[in-house]
Order: structure tokens, then sequence, then C-alpha cells
């Protein structure tokens, strides 16, 4: 068991490290053409949406978890409109339209999220994400 | 140096920096905190984008609707901030190569998508050139309320669904009360008497303004949204165990004004979800505008309906 993880987390370094080769390729590429402002937030959009999947993976108290997963959605909503782009100095308005959709999506998912929480903090007394792990049953 | 980029460059190391640090795991309390100010930084980044309706609902909601919602939550589930660190499981090995590859695939696709010459116009383009005929002038409000109104429709249900889940999963327990100040105090009851009016008349403006100009019903049921927080923070509105008439009706008035105009207008012969005029587009924002303020206050709330104070 411990062998499988232990390739599965060397083939994910592997391709890791092959995307960031590829994401340096990508930069040399547009690095040619001025730096811009879409650039500069794409890059940040990827950047924060890393960080949320990393602390959705460490964090051990569920609460943690809700906020990784909002940077997440507010790293998506920035990536989607960037790249939609703009046109004759206005954005991309069907974008928009989705992205202020999302945002009222993202705080209605967080309120339930959230009062899925209380409730299982109430019948189970504890909210580390080991409740459902291997010590639950 | 090129000024305006400078800005940007600015504000996106303030959204990764801040982001690391929400994730960093130190206090909770800290860290909510930390997110307010995240989605402060994103609402600046849309205006700098050009999208007001968007800084603006990001700012209502994402930082302020949001936060409260966790902070509030943080409260009752006792404060809990850290864990001591002997108790704390080793994160798992893979989480940072995984995060990476993640991230650095976004920045591929992003990279790469931004590099891709556009050879067909999309919806975009052609909302836009065609928002007149919807009779507004806010595109955006043209696309949520005309174009692709069944999206908006759709929308208020799962707001809908996801106050009803709240309300099954809360159990039959009377509501907690949530409030620490009240109106005793005089500088809470100067708070209110200026706050309260102050939010009624910025939610109208927005509402009325958002079929030309950045607003709509979103931002204006946002910014009401944060007053009722307000009010149950207070203590001026108190959780109550049941749903009164009024409740519910505010609860689904959103999705039903948005269901009977649009099966509505198939009587007269249009398609449906057609919006029959400037009258139809203002009361479904009305409506919605009301639905999506009453939904999020249950939700702060964590109640099945509201009640006025004891006297």
């Amino acid at each position: 068991m411990n062998a499988v993880a232990g390739a599965v987390s060397e083939a994910v370094v592997a391709a890791g490290a092959t995307a960031s080769a590829l994401a340096t390729q990508a930069l040399g590429t547009t690095a040619s053409a001025p730096l811009s402002e879409a650039v500069l937030y794409v890059l940040a959009a990827a950047a924060v949406f890393g960080i949320g999947v990393y602390g959705l993976f460490v964090a051990e108290y569920v609460l943690r978890k809700l906020l990784a997963l909002n940077l997440m959605s507010s790293a998506v909503f920035l990536f989607l409109l960037t790249v939609a782009g703009e046109r004759d100095g206005a954005r991309d308005p069907v974008a928009q339209a989705l992205v202020l959709t999302g945002i009222v999506i993202a705080v209605a998912a967080t309120a339930f999220g959230l009062a899925l929480l209380v409730r299982i903090h109430r019948e189970t007394g504890t909210l580390t994400s080991r409740w459902w792990g291997d010590d639950a049953d | 140096v090129n000024v305006s980029l400078a800005i940007d460059a600015v504000l996106a190391l303030g959204l990764v920096t801040l982001a690391v640090l929400v994730t960093s795991g130190r206090a909770l309390f800290r860290d909510i905190v930390l997110f307010v100010v995240f989605g402060l930084i994103v609402a600046l980044v849309w205006a700098r984008l050009g999208s007001a309706d968007l800084a603006l609902a990001e700012a209502a909601i994402g930082a302020g609707v949001t936060g409260a919602l966790m902070l509030i939550a943080h409260r009752r589930l006792g404060g809990t901030t850290t864990f001591e660190a002997a108790d704390r499981p080793a994160p798992p090995r893979f989480a940072l190569p995984v995060a990476i590859l993640v991230g650095s695939a976004v920045a591929v696709i992003g990279l790469s998508a931004l590099g891709i010459e556009r050879v067909v116009e999309g919806a975009g383009a052609a909302a836009q050139a065609r928002t007149g005929e919807t009779g507004l002038r806010n595109p955006i409000t043209g696309v949520l309320l005309a174009f692709r109104n069944l999206d908006t429709l759709l929308e208020m249900v799962v707001l809908l669904a996801a106050l009803l889940g709240a309300w099954a999963i809360a159990g039959p327990e009377e509501p907690d009360p949530v409030h620490r100040a009240t109106r005793d105090t005089p500088l809470v009851a100067a708070l209110l008497s200026a706050v309260v009016p102050l939010s009624v008349l910025i939610a109208t403006h927005l509402l009325l303004a958002g079929t030309d100009q950045p607003g709509g019903a979103f931002q204006a049921g946002a910014v009401l949204a944060g007053c009722g927080v307000l009010l149950v923070l207070t203590g001026t509105l108190r959780p109550a165990a049941a749903a009164g008439f009024v409740t519910r009706l505010l609860v689904v008035a959103g999705a039903a004004a948005f269901v009977l105009v649009g099966v509505g207008a198939m009587a007269f012969g249009s398609p449906p979800m057609t919006m029959p005029g400037g009258w139809a587009v203002y009361l479904v924002e009305t409506a919605m505008m009301l639905s999506i303020a009453v939904t999020l206050t249950l939700l702060f709330a964590r109640s099945r309906g509201l009640r006025g104070e004891e006297r």
C-alpha cells in the first residue's frame, strides 16, 4: 500500500516538474510580447488556485477547507474574466454575468456547507477531517 | 515605468500573498479576516479590469456576506482555533506536488488561451452588439435577464435549495440567539439609524440603476443582506423557530416572479422566458433582490424565520 502511495507521489512530482517546465516555456513565449495585466492576473489566478488546492489538502479543520475552496472559486472567477478578454474597451458581458452568478452560487454553497459543519459539530463534537477518516469507524 | 501595470502587479502580488497567509494555518479568526481582505482585493481587481458590476458584487457578497457567515460559524463552533502541534497529523505527502501541478496546469492553459487569436466572435460579442434590442443599456443585466435568463432563474433555485437544505440540516431545536449588542447601547442605536436607511437607499439605487449602469438585483440584494446581518447581530431581528407566511413568500419571490413572467409571456404568444417589457424586468429584479436579501439573512441567522424584538 505504502509502495503504491510512494509511486503515485513520485509520478505526481514528475508530472508537476513537467508542468512547471511547460509553464516556464509558455511564459517564455508570452514574454516576447509585452507583459500585460492579463498575463499578471492569469498567473495570480493560477497561483491562488494552486494555493487553494494545497490548503484543501493540508487543512485538518473542516472550516479551513471551506476557506481554501473559496480561494479556489475566486481564482476561477479571475481566470474566467481575464481569459474572456475585452472588446472595444469593455469586458465580455457573458463572462461577467457568469462570474456574477458564480459569486452568488459560491456564497450559497458556502452557507450550506457551514450549516452542515455546525450540525456535524453538534452531533460528533469534533470537526477535524479525521472524523470521516481512518479512525471514524 | 508603466504605473498602470505596476498597480496591477501590486494587486496580483497581494492576492497571492494573502492566499498564502489564509492557508498558512495559524489562528483561524485571523485567517478569516485575511480572507475578507482577500475578497476586497479581488473587488479592486474587478474594478481594475473595468467591471464595476463584479466589484460591487464581490465587495458585498464575496468579502462581506461570506466573511460574516464564516465568522458566525466560527463562533457557533466554539471558536476552536488551533490544534496542538503533536495532535496535528503530518500533511499528506502529495499535497505540495499536486498543488504545484494544478497551479502550473492552470497557468499553462491560461497563458495559451491568452495567446489564441480569436477567429470567431463568441457569445459575448453577440450579447454586446444586441443589448439595445432588450431595452436595457447595461449589457450584463441584458445577459442576466434576457439572453441567458434561464441561468438566472436556476440560480435563484440554487439559492432556495441551499436555504431548504440548511433548514433541513439545522434540526428542530430552537435557533440560538446570535446577537451580542442590543439597541439599548446608544452607539448601536445611532449606527442602526444611520446604516439601515442608507443601505435601503443604496440598494434601491443599485436596483433602479442596474438596467442602464453598473448594479442590479444581485448587488442590491447583497447590500440589503448586509443590512439584515447587522439587524440580526444587534438583536433587532431575532431568529424564530418557524417561518411566517411573509418570510416564505419573500424566499420564493425571485424564482416565482421569474417563472410567472416567463410562463405568462407564453399566454400572449411569446416564446417562454421572454421579458415582455421594462416593467417585467423591474418586477423580477425587485423580487430577486428581496429573495437574495432574506435568504442570506436567514442563512446567517441559521433560522427558519425572523421576528422583531420583544417589547
